[in-house]
């Protein structure tokens, strides 16, 4: 097992922060709706405040996203999570790992922090029920390591949610 | 078994010379004892060895009949019609049968054939039948030669070998497979590793991976070279490459040895992987680049554009037709982003994947740069394979073209402000630059520009046009008896003034100091008042230093006759005044008192200005200048320096008025008046080179656009005028000379208009003292222009110059500005340059010269 998020500690690279610094004043212009993005001087760990859309379970609730980014953002897709209380939701395990191919498999250097979160956003929004997934206390159990959600294989099965 | 240990025995008896001669045909090193010699024959025999079994039973299975390698070569050659460069297959064997397969690998250059059955692995078993080969088909090397551009194969020690199943469990779990090769390293290997650069690498690559050009090893991956385990994967052993991850090959350079090296691997994975060796040699960031075709060889202009218009506009309008069209939603134009997707900024050079159907592009430096920076973090689970970022294909670095339709528009670009990144484009291809706030800071760029790049100007409509302006103020001539003067005067790349004609240009060689005056703005600024009682004493002294020279034009002379003779009476007086002219950069045409007065009834608007260096603002359209000086006769006459010119009938009639060329060298060039031609041209031209380029008291922020400085038939009213005020005026020309002159004390003075160097200088001076007043021609409506010109005059504040420097700076904005100095300026210039010379009418010319250029619709 290779130690946490390991390359996520490295300094940004001078690509990756002139983008994030891009992306944030982007962000500034234009947030996406529902979010809040938490001022502070680290470039490389956003913190972001997600408010339930109206209409949907998550209605009035708000959570909070942890995005870490690697040296090589945005090679490398950035690392998010919720911070514990984590929403009740199918694909978000207690511990704030989101199963969600885009921040894995699918990531593509084109996708921004803002796109994660609309999508964030719109799984939470699909959700037709609160419930933690089948295999929370498995999974959970495995990443007691602290290990980041980066290093699971995720088996992207279920996209109507 | 058997033939190994009799070919031992035979071995035995071979003297050394034998040996040798039979690693010479092995193509093998002789280096060694006798018995390292046989060893090595020895390690040679077991591989063809084995290769040669598996290879009969690989036959076998396919109800081939087993045979000897030399038979079957024969029996193919005779019988197969093409030719079978050779077989190299992962399962060992190069035996030759129909059911080969060659790699279509960069069409020519790979000619290895290899076993279908042993290559192609479909995803669903099905026994006993082949699978079919796809269309395109990669040998191992070809596709290990595409994953990682960074690193070049030099040479192959090991060719890959397939891992074999060693054992299956029983409970269902992945089976372990593993393969254990010898390679030789020869001394040519050897040197080639002692090269900077180079190294030894062990690779691994799937065979029927889906994402074709990366390496990817069997988890659990256990390498060892020459007993010394190596680390093949930094991944859990458990965990599978993502879709677009990727592994990287160790560097096993420090693990070799000259000679017979040993290589295993071994790894719990129910799918088939082959091993290879080879020599690599790391590739720049440069080097890459260089890969990849240019612009004009990646693919076809027209190509770009056809995809373009698209996806714009969903197809031509025939295509549609059929279609329920009216249902469909047509937007002028969209809006496109130039950012690179990866960096945020904008593209500096627009590359995009060859295949890709999206008009998405990608800065290539910046793509290609992230490629090799996230190398090292490969082994991470999430690494990036070649992907296109926008659609997240999979592709290889031969891939990549330069998309030409917007590197076209990125490197027109190239010098505009970070913030500018989107533009509009429309069905057909043409584009602008999208405004964000203010659209005259755009300049040039926020007009439309065709596809090509070219803005986009009705070229027969501008010469029509051109040609009735001519027409008209020849007929203005003949009527009123008076010349209408038309110049063009601008300062080519080479820092030469050149006066042109309609027809031609005429160079003069008078600019050779121009250039380094330039830098030196502001110290040798003698401004020159040509009106009569500003002159006074100081005319002397002005001509030596500062030297005046005057274009006049008798009356009814003919425009051509006024630009033919300009050429050769066009000097200057001395070495001075090339100095004059560059600080002046603007040639003004002086005016009368009485014109001054004239124009009275426009200072309360200037007035504030002045003193205070106002920038005044208008915005050009593209298209031209609606005329709105036309109403104006005060125009001509007051300022007598800048003709607009102006045309009763076609919009496009005002081409813009000061074309100011090549700002690279800093040097003002300026237009008084281009000729049809000259305008035209200018306008097309207008894409490259920006300008700052203080002329006249007029800076023209972008590229050259069609200057052309005509007097008014108002300026005729004037000219009498002034001639009265030239009384003191040094400068004069024979009457019946329709030349330019440049002003001799002596000469008496006639009807003429003078251009006064001073002036010129003044306004120079004044645009680098941040005193001037910069004007945007154009403007869609000359009302709406207008307005903002006053406006902008009134403000007068000196913060808007700075800005406005900048914004000449950059291509983006491409605007024409005007920079006018008021006196005030002039004064302060003087100041500054400590100039002995005092003018005390140098107010009155400056103003009329205000006047004229901006105020049309002050009244």
């Amino acid at each position: 097992m290779t130690s946490p998020s390991a390359s996520s500690r490295k300094v940004l690279s001078k690509i990756a922060c002139g983008r994030l610094q891009k992306e944030l004043v982007e962000w500034q212009v234009n947030p996406p709706a529902g979010f809040k993005h938490k001022v502070s001087d680290n470039l490389q760990r956003w913190v972001i405040e997600v408010n339930g859309a109206p209409g949907t379970l998550y209605a009035n609730e708000t959570y909070q996203l942890q995005v870490d980014f690697p040296e090589h953002y945005p090679m490398e897709a950035p690392q998010v999570i919720f911070v514990p209380p984590a929403p009740l939701h199918p694909h978000i395990y207690s511990n704030g790992h989101i199963c969600l191919d885009i921040l894995y498999d699918s990531w593509s250097p084109a996708m921004t922090v803002s796109s994660i979160c609309i999508s964030i956003l719109s799984m939470l929004s699909s959700s037709p029920v609160k419930q933690r997934p089948a295999d929370n206390d498995r999974y959970v159990k495995n990443c007691r390591n602290g290990r980041s959600p980066k290093e699971t294989r995720w088996w992207f099965h279920d996209d109507k949610v | 078994m058997d033939l190994v240990a009799s070919c031992k025995d035979k071995l035995a008896y071979f003297r050394i010379k034998e040996l040798k001669d039979v690693l010479t045909q092995l193509g093998l090193s002789k280096q060694g004892k006798k018995q390292d010699l046989v060893d090595r024959i020895l390690a040679i025999l077991s591989d063809e060895r084995g290769a040669t079994v598996s290879g009969t039973i690989d036959l076998a299975s396919k109800g081939q009949g087993v045979s000897d390698c030399s038979n079957v070569k024969l029996k193919e050659e005779n019988e197969e019609s093409y030719q079978i460069d050779k077989v190299r297959c992962p399962c060992g064997s190069s035996l030759q049968s129909d059911s080969v397969i060659k790699g279509q690998c960069e069409g020519r250059r790979c000619t290895v054939w290899q076993h279908i059955g042993c290559v192609i692995i479909p995803e669903k078993h099905s026994d006993g039948v082949l699978p079919s080969p796809p269309e395109v088909f990669y040998c191992e090397i070809c596709r290990l030669s595409r994953a990682d551009p960074f690193w070049a194969t030099v040479a192959n020690p090991l060719y890959p070998v397939k891992l074999t199943t060693t054992n299956v469990p029983t409970d269902g779990g992945n089976p372990v497979q593993s393969v254990e090769k010898t390679f030789q390293l020869t001394r040519a290997d050897k040197d080639l590793l002692a090269k900077p650069d180079h190294d030894m690498q062990a690779w691994c690559i799937l065979l029927n991976d889906k994402v074709p050009f990366r390496m990817q090893w069997p988890q659990y991956a256990d390498l060892q070279v020459n007993g010394v385990p190596v680390r093949a994967i930094n991944r859990p052993g458990s965990q599978l490459l993502g879709a677009n991850g990727r592994d990287d090959g160790p560097i096993v350079t420090s693990c070799t040895r000259d000679g017979v090296n040993k290589i295993s691997l071994t790894g719990c994975d129910s799918r088939v992987f082959c091993l290879g060796v080879r020599i690599v040699k790391r590739r720049t960031v440069q080097h890459i680049l260089s890969l990849i075709p240019k612009e004009s060889e990646g693919e076809l202009f027209e190509d770009a554009l056809a995809r373009v218009r698209r996806c714009v506009g969903g197809g031509t309008a025939t295509e549609n037709a059929d279609s329920d069209s009216d249902l469909e939603i047509v937007a002028d134009s969209i809006p496109v982003n130039l950012r690179c997707p990866m960096s945020g900024s904008r593209m500096k050079v627009a590359g995009r994947f060859k295949h890709c159907v999206h008009m998405g592009c990608f800065d290539l430096d910046v793509f290609v740069e992230m490629n090799q920076r996230s190398r090292k973090a490969s082994n991470y689970p999430h690494a990036f394979v070649w992907q296109c970022p926008i659609c997240l294909k999979n592709y290889s670095l031969e891939n990549i073209i330069i998309d030409p339709y917007f590197n076209r528009i990125t490197s027109k670009m190239h010098n505009c402000g970070e913030d500018l990144t989107e533009i509009e484009v429309k069905p057909d291809g043409s584009w602008r630059a999208k405004a964000e706030g203010d659209c005259r800071s755009l300049g040039d760029l926020g007009q439309w520009h065709l596809p090509d790049g070219s803005l986009c100007v009705p070229m027969d409509r501008g010469a029509k046009l051109e040609s009735e302006v001519l027409k008209q103020v020849k007929q203005e001539c003949v009527s009123e008896g008076h010349t209408g003067l038309r110049l063009g005067i601008k300062k080519n790349r080479n820092g030469f003034w050149e006066v042109s004609k309609p027809e031609d240009m005429h160079t003069l060689s008078s600019g050779n100091k121009l250039q380094e005056n330039f830098e030196n703005h502001g110290n040798n600024v003698i401004p020159m008042s040509s009106s009569a009682t500003g002159s006074g004493g100081e005319d002397p002294s002005v001509n030596q230093d500062g030297g005046n020279f005057d274009f006049s034009t008798n009356n009814g002379v003919e425009l051509d006759s006024l630009s033919l003779n300009i050429e050769p009476s066009f000097e200057f007086i001395n070495g001075n005044a090339s100095v004059a002219l560059g600080d002046a950069n603007v040639i003004v045409l002086s005016d009368s008192d009485d014109e001054v007065e004239a124009l009275i009834s426009s200072e309360p608007i200037y007035k504030d200005s002045r003193p205070d260096a106002a920038g005044v603002s208008y915005a050009v359209p593209p298209n031209g200048i609606p005329d709105p000086y036309h109403e104006d006769p005060a125009l001509g006459a007051g300022g007598s320096c800048l003709g607009l010119f102006h045309t009763n009938d076609d919009e496009f009639g005002v081409p813009p008025l000061w074309s100011l060329p090549s700002s690279t060298q800093g040097g003002p060039g300026f237009q008084l008046f281009g000729s049809d031609a000259d305008v035209s041209d200018a306008l097309v031209d207008a894409q490259h080179g920006s300008l700052n380029c203080p002329m006249n008291g007029y800076l023209t922020g972008e590229t050259a656009m069609g200057s052309a400085l005509v007097p008014d038939s108002s300026f005729q009213h004037s000219s009498a005028d002034i001639n009265d005020g030239l009384v003191d005026n040094p400068l004069a020309f024979g009457g019946d000379d329709p030349s330019l002159h440049l002003f001799l004390p002596t000469r008496p003075t006639d009807t003429a208009v003078q251009v006064d160097m001073g002036d010129q200088r003044d306004t120079s001076n004044g645009i680098r003292t941040e005193d001037w007043i910069s004007l945007t021609l154009g403007g869609g409506g000359g009302g709406g222009s207008h307005g903002e010109s006053a406006a902008a005059n009134g403000l007068s504040s000196r913060q808007q110059v700075p800005a406005k420097e900048g914004a000449l700076d950059s291509l983006a904005e491409a605007s024409l500005l005007l920079g006018m100095n008021d006196h005030r300026s002039s004064k302060t210039t003087r100041e500054r340059s400590d100039s002995p010379f005092s003018f005390p009418r140098q107010r009155r010319s400056v103003r009329p010269r205000m006047y004229l250029s901006i105020d049309s619709d002050s009244e």
